[in-house]
């Protein structure tokens, strides 16, 4: 009894035992199994000072709730992650079913200090807080560059497939941010309150990452159009290119300068430049893959000023000039032309630059200007030549007195006068040339002289037809426009009541019943005896007209009958009806017995039934 | 003069003949320098009933010879319209333009009507309406006979038929803007007023020089009302002017004064 009361015991120990094993060892094996919640990586773990690096972490429970980053003096990170992902498991473990969540976040830090750092994050898991082992991250002097290299395609591509998270294959693996960063468009002007004829430059920039990854291309493979710029004239655009570092991304800087000027007064504005680029880079799966990008510019407006009233030797120029001017010769003989070249150079719009006027000479003919040579290739430096021919008719010394050309200088916002230096000429008398003499106008001298024959423009001599031409008149026209319609309309009518015949057999039977009977009666001649084609025909052309099918079995009575319908002329039904009769009579007589003089008259009452009902008909 | 001229060709019954001798005429004189002897020979064809570019053209070489840039100016528009593919009579214009006081540029039409009627700038005005009686002919008639057409091909023929009266109609209507748009004209004076109302005692709204283009917009006896660059308006005499859009009946009624 005892001895089994011991065993019962210890049966009941071991139970106990086991009990205590089930409960101490299974919250244990729980415990360990998720014992490590996070895990954290910085990569690269070796940096310079300025430089930036990744730090994801992974947190692995049923209840993830927020991470925080336990604060590093040298070290800053965004607490903004630059992506965030989570994935479940089911794992069943000693038959118990269980849901793993694993979320994944990856942030941005930059190493501010040099120096050696350890990160650890605190986050909730379960209701319960946990901290990741720390990870250091060794940070150097870096005195080779401070700017950051855009990440590279495959460096993240590295990174996901470390961790076994591939990357979708249709979102872009770049956030939607950084990708949107790839290109900044600015636009400037170097004044917005200028003076009519005022040179501006227009400043266009488009700054794209510079990374052999990205590329950016238009959809014409060049750089986007210019603004429209109907409202200015515009010079030669000028591009240059440079390098520039904007939140530690460095871009490469496309600049163009467009010099501008104003083609009148008022408020004119400079509309965006349009880039509808994309951006192209190797996605997750390392196919290349493209980012649509739209940006602009805003336009700018740009406020023109009228030009104050100008003095009387103004022709236009607007800008900062200087003027030269230069004589071929101070002797000469009467006859021999001197050449007085004036030169405008400076900063300004080339067509602005009019030549001054000369005056009229009392002892010359003065001829031009023509202009002889532009540089106008850059509007910082214009020059312009004009050219004076100038015929002396008198013999004597006299002079060219200075020339006023005035500009207006829109930096100083005045009108500023130049002045070339007067020119002694001494005229001798030329002893081949008798013709000249006072009086008359010196054109006509000049031209009996023909001391300077211009240039003449060529004529058209060829080719040409010398008719008078023959202009029509507004009424013809108006015709000429309104009778096509109208001649199309007459077409379309006859083209469509051809249809409708074609179309419908009565109408077309109907149409055709005279011509047909003609054309039977000829034929039925040949076959049969002229009382049974008389006979046969009438009544079918009677068929045909009424729409009546199979008439040849029909008596005369039965036709006139339905003639009668038709017609109001009731002689002529009795007469197609006695015309029947009769060819029945002959016909159930014998037709063979019918004398020549019966043949006449049926035929020729046939030929007036015809006729009569043809009339009636129409 | 002039009517002795038409009487001489209508007398001798070979006007061509006449034509041509007065053209060569007109071209000798004007390569001796003789412009004002050229001119009166081109206008007598013009006079004659003649309307070509090259007339025209020559006309205003003449004119910028003789130093008349506004006249000038007038033939080669006037050239141009007549045949806008004769690139040297622009290029001279360009080249007066350029010498004359301002470089005034037209008034010019708004941006969509230049989009819409793209095509309408190169073409003559003659061409313009051959052109649109060509489609309009060809478009209708096709329309009139569809009945023929079998049932299948009716489809294509329709479709064929909207597009030809459609640029028949495009063209049309680019031919009755060219005939009834505004006049152009160009100063033929050195400097004119623009006065405000049409009235010597009104003031003076702005200046024009000799080869400045404008529209008119009115006329009232020996006034008329310009339209310029920038929508500038008022009135100027009718004397200081030409209207290149009727070259040909200034010529004939007014002649050319030295």
């Amino acid at each position: 009894m005892r001895r089994n009361k011991l065993l019962r015991n210890s049966t009941e120990i071991v139970k106990v035992i086991s009990l205590l094993e089930v409960l101490l060892f299974y919250p244990a094996i729980l415990a360990f199994s998720t014992n490590s919640p996070i895990s954290i990586t910085v990569e690269p773990s070796e940096i310079g000072v300025g430089e930036v690096f990744e730090v994801t972490v992974f947190v692995t429970g049923g209840d993830v709730g927020g991470l925080e980053f336990i604060p590093v003096d040298g070290i800053r990170i965004d607490p903004k992650p630059v992506y965030s992902g989570s994935s479940t498991q089911v794992k069943i473990i000693m038959g118990r079913t269980q849901i793993i969540n694993t979320r994944e976040w990856r942030y941005s830090g930059i190493a501010e200090k040099e120096g050696e750092f350890s990160l650890s994050v605190k986050v909730k898991v379960d209701n319960n807080e946990y901290v990741s082992e720390p990870v250091l991250i060794k940070v150097s002097k870096n005195t080779s560059s401070s700017k950051q290299s855009v990440p590279t395609p495959q460096y993240q591509r590295r990174q996901s497939q470390r961790r076994g998270f591939p990357s979708s294959p249709v979102k872009p693996h770049f956030e939607t941010s950084l990708l949107d960063k790839a290109l900044i468009l600015e636009s400037e002007v170097t004044k917005k309150l200028i003076y009519q004829g005022e040179i501006i430059y227009l400043t266009l920039r488009a700054k794209v990452f510079d990374s052999p990854d990205f590329n950016i291309r238009t959809s014409t493979g060049n750089l986007p159009d210019l603004p429209e710029l109907d409202n200015f004239f515009v010079g030669k655009v000028e591009q240059f290119s440079k390098a520039d570092v904007i939140d530690n991304y460095s871009y490469k800087v496309i600049e163009l300068k467009v010099p501008i000027c104003p083609k009148g007064v008022g408020t004119f504005s400079i509309p965006s430049w349009v880039w509808n680029a994309s951006l192209n880079y190797y996605g997750g799966w390392g196919w290349p893959e493209s980012y649509p990008i739209q940006k602009d510019t805003p336009p700018i407006s740009i406020e023109v000023r009228p030009l104050p009233t100008p003095p009387p030797n103004f022709y236009g120029a607007v800008g900062s000039f200087t003027i030269t001017s230069n004589l071929s010769a101070t002797d000469v003989e009467v006859g021999t032309p001197l050449y007085l070249t004036l030169t405008i150079s400076g900063e300004g719009y080339p067509e602005f630059i009019k030549p001054p006027e000369l005056g009229p000479l009392e002892w010359g003919y003065v001829t031009g200007p023509e202009i002889v040579s532009v540089r106008s290739d850059s509007w910082t430096a214009v020059e312009k030549s004009f050219k004076y021919t100038i015929s002396p008719m008198k013999e004597g010394e006299f002079q060219i007195n200075s020339i006023e050309y005035s500009f207006f200088n829109p930096r100083l916002g005045q009108y500023a006068t130049m002045n070339t230096p007067p020119f002694k000429v001494r005229v001798k008398r030329s002893p081949g040339n008798t013709v000249i003499t006072a009086g008359g106008t010196p054109k006509l001298e000049t031209q009996n002289l023909n001391v300077v024959h211009p240039e003449l423009l060529p004529l058209i001599t060829e080719g040409v037809k010398l008719r008078p031409s023959k202009r029509f008149k507004g009424g013809l026209q108006i015709i000429f426009f309104l009778a096509p319609p109208l001649f199309s309309s007459m077409l379309f009518f006859m083209g469509k009541r051809r249809e409708i015949l074609l179309n419908n057999p009565v109408l077309l039977r109907k149409k055709n019943a005279y011509k047909n009977a003609i054309m039977r009666y000829e034929e039925a001649r040949k076959t049969s005896h002229t009382i049974l084609a008389v006979e046969n025909v009438l009544k079918q052309y009677i068929a045909d007209v009424l729409g009546i099918e199979n008439p040849l079995g029909m008596t005369s009575d039965e036709i006139a009958e339905a003639l009668s319908k038709a017609v109001n002329d009731l002689d002529t039904v009795e007469k197609v009806r006695r015309t029947l009769k009769t060819c029945e009579r002959i016909r159930y007589a014998g037709v063979k017995d019918a004398s020549q003089a019966q043949q006449v008259g049926v035929e020729n009452a046939f030929m007036e039934i015809l006729e009569t009902l043809r009339k009636d008909f129409r | 003069m002039m009517w002795l001229f038409c009487l001489l060709m209508i007398i001798s019954g070979n006007g061509e003949e006449i034509y041509q001798k007065t053209f060569r005429d007109a071209n000798e004189a004007y390569y001796t320098g003789n412009f004002s002897q050229a001119i009166e020979n081109y206008l007598k064809l013009i006079q004659g009933g003649l309307e070509e570019d090259a007339i025209f053209y020559n006309l205003g070489n003449s004119f910028y010879h003789l130093g008349k840039k506004g006249f000038a100016i007038a033939c080669y528009h006037y050239a141009l319209d007549l045949n806008p593919s004769l690139h040297i009579a622009r290029e001279n214009l360009e080249k007066v333009l350029n010498e004359v006081q301002r470089k005034l540029a037209l008034p010019e039409e708004p941006s969509w009507w230049k989009y819409l009627f793209v095509f309408h700038y190169g073409i003559s005005k003659l061409w313009t309406w051959i052109i649109a009686a060509f489609f309009w002919l060809i478009g209708w008639v096709i329309l009139g006979v569809i009945p023929w057409f079998s049932f299948r091909s009716r489809k294509y023929v329709m479709i064929s038929c909207v597009v030809l009266i459609s640029l028949g109609a495009v063209f049309l209507c680019s031919g009755i803007i060219k005939e009834f748009s505004p006049p152009r004209a160009v100063l033929i004076v050195d400097k004119a007023n623009v006065h405000i109302l049409p009235s010597e005692n009104s003031p003076s709204r702005f200046e024009l020089y000799e080869g400045d283009r404008f529209l008119i917009e009115r006329e009232e006896g020996e006034w008329v009302l310009v339209k310029s660059v920038g929508n500038e308006k008022g009135w100027i005499k009718e004397k200081e002017i030409v209207i290149w859009n009727r070259l040909p009946e200034y010529f004939s009624k007014i002649g050319f004064n030295k």
